[in-house]
């Protein structure tokens, strides 16, 4: 029989997710099959409710007023995506920070390849950037700023409640990249001053892969990615204006939606707080361990107040990814090494020619798991 | 009454529950001219005021009221 998996990659994708996840899909499946917002009848309004349903948690959760306002994607990248080229023109300036994730910093290049204009602002050597570095680089033009709360490499933390009010002082667009930090830390969209916010469904909010979506201030209307069928204004050849119809285009992933929202039910049942305490109680545990190794060294803010469930490192002499290989084989421990589609994160920390080995803890993460992951370390670096 | 949006009819639908109010949620056939996603409220017309009152809360503009008779729905 294999060995149960010891999995701390949550910060790729959370699992196992909750029983309550996965049977709400598949009742999803089996009781609203129909295709919301299209026909009439009852499997097919049946669906929309549960994507309605969804909707409401999450607007419960990020203190968003508005429901309509939060619009469905497949991922945070689509969400990004939606958020970045809905926005920006030719001639906009945009500033983000060095610890984005491909899924920013991607889309800026292209749309800078268009005559948008990029500044990008350095974060510290742990991660974490400065506000008032954030607030040095607006110009006039400033149409956006784009900030990870958190980063996907080492998780360091970003003041975003600070910075959402100097940018709103300054009158540009806040975007925050909630990849790493729905579901995980707070976030109230409106008293953080954030004009948009995309998160994933699948990390911290325990849905399945295919889901997520970005918040859209009342009163800002994005070019939307993709054009077609609404179940709206059909007789109009321009995408209607109401959202979220006018970001959600095809037949929207019900099953997933369904899940989604089983999901964040867990996060607000659980409390964000308690989920909060008991992760930082592990992942303390965990950075004290490691740090006891001679060779290995720890990339971020040691206090982890100023840190997501991750713990990112490197060992002298020895290849991260090898490392990572062995974990999974001869220990069943599951994690990520290399770049982790970070590359301007890993020059910001220095490791962007090693990599780092990223251990990640979740939700479903024990101190048994933390107390494995020591014992391995014990006899690889013997 | 009827929305422009499905989503609109649910966002109106919830918080009129919320407020004690269940109402049922309708198809309102294009036929009618109706130039929203086709679904609404049903609504008795002592019902309506309150209606239109929680979807203008919400910043949603209703695609147009509809009563059903013999001959089928018809716009008023």
């Amino acid at each position: 029989m294999a060995k149960p998996v010891i999995y701390l990659d949550h910060a790729a994708t959370s699992w196992p997710k909750p029983p309550a996840v996965i049977h709400a899909m598949i009742a999803a499946m089996a009781d609203a099959g129909g295709n919301p917002g299209r026909s009439g009848h009852a499997l097919s309004l049946h669906a929309s409710e549960v994507i309605h349903d969804c909707r409401e948690s999450l607007a419960e959760l990020f203190a968003v007023t508005d429901p309509l306002r939060i619009a469905f994607t497949a991922n945070a990248t689509e969400a990004l995506n939606l958020a970045i080229k809905g926005v920006l023109q030719p001639g906009d300036h945009v500033v983000f920070t060095s610890m984005e994730h491909n899924a920013v910093w991607r889309p800026l290049k292209a749309l800078e390849a268009r005559g948008v204009s990029l500044t990008m602002v350095q974060a510290g050597p742990d991660g974490i950037v400065a506000p008032s570095a954030m607030a040095q680089a607006l110009q006039p033009n400033t149409k956006l700023v784009v900030v990870t709360h958190a980063s996907n490499v080492n998780g360091a933390i970003n003041d975003i409640a600070t910075i959402g009010k100097l940018v709103r002082a300054h009158g540009a667009l806040f975007l925050v990249d909630a990849a790493q930090t729905a579901g995980c830390l707070p976030i109230a969209v409106e008293t953080m001053a954030i004009d948009l916010l995309a998160f994933p469904g699948h990390k911290g909010l325990f849905g399945p892969q295919g889901t997520g979506g970005l918040y859209i201030r009342p009163g800002l209307l994005l070019a939307p990615l993709r054009e077609g069928g609404t179940g709206s204004l059909s007789h109009l050849s321009t995408m209607p204006e109401i959202a979220p119809d006018r970001y959600e285009s095809g037949t929207p992933n019900t099953p997933g939606l369904a899940g989604l929202q089983a999901g964040v039910e867990q996060v607000l049942t659980e409390g964000i707080a308690s989920l909060r305490a008991r992760e930082r109680q592990l992942v303390d545990q965990l950075w004290d361990g490691l740090a006891a190794f001679p060779g290995v060294t720890l990339h971020g803010p040691a206090d982890s107040t100023l840190r997501t469930g991750i713990v990112a490192l490197t060992v002298a002499g020895r290849d991260c990814e090898e490392l990572a290989g062995i974990l999974d084989q001869d220990f069943s421990i599951a994690c990520r090494a290399g770049l982790s589609c970070a590359p301007l994160a890993h020059a910001t920390l220095g490791t962007e020619v090693t990599g780092v080995l990223r251990l990640s803890l979740g939700a479903s993460t024990t101190a048994n798991d933390v107390e494995a992951v020591l014992t391995a370390f014990r006899v690889l670096l013997r | 009454m009827a929305f422009a949006s499905l989503s609109q009819v649910h966002r109106v639908r919830r918080q009129l529950l919320a407020d004690g109010v269940y109402l049922d949620l309708v198809r309102v056939p294009k036929s009618t001219g109706l130039p929203g996603c086709g679904f609404g409220v049903r609504a008795s017309r002592n019902e309506w005021g309150h209606v239109r009152a929680v979807a203008e809360a919400f910043g949603i503009e209703p695609a147009g009221a509809f009563v059903e008779t013999p001959n089928g729905w018809q716009s008023l």
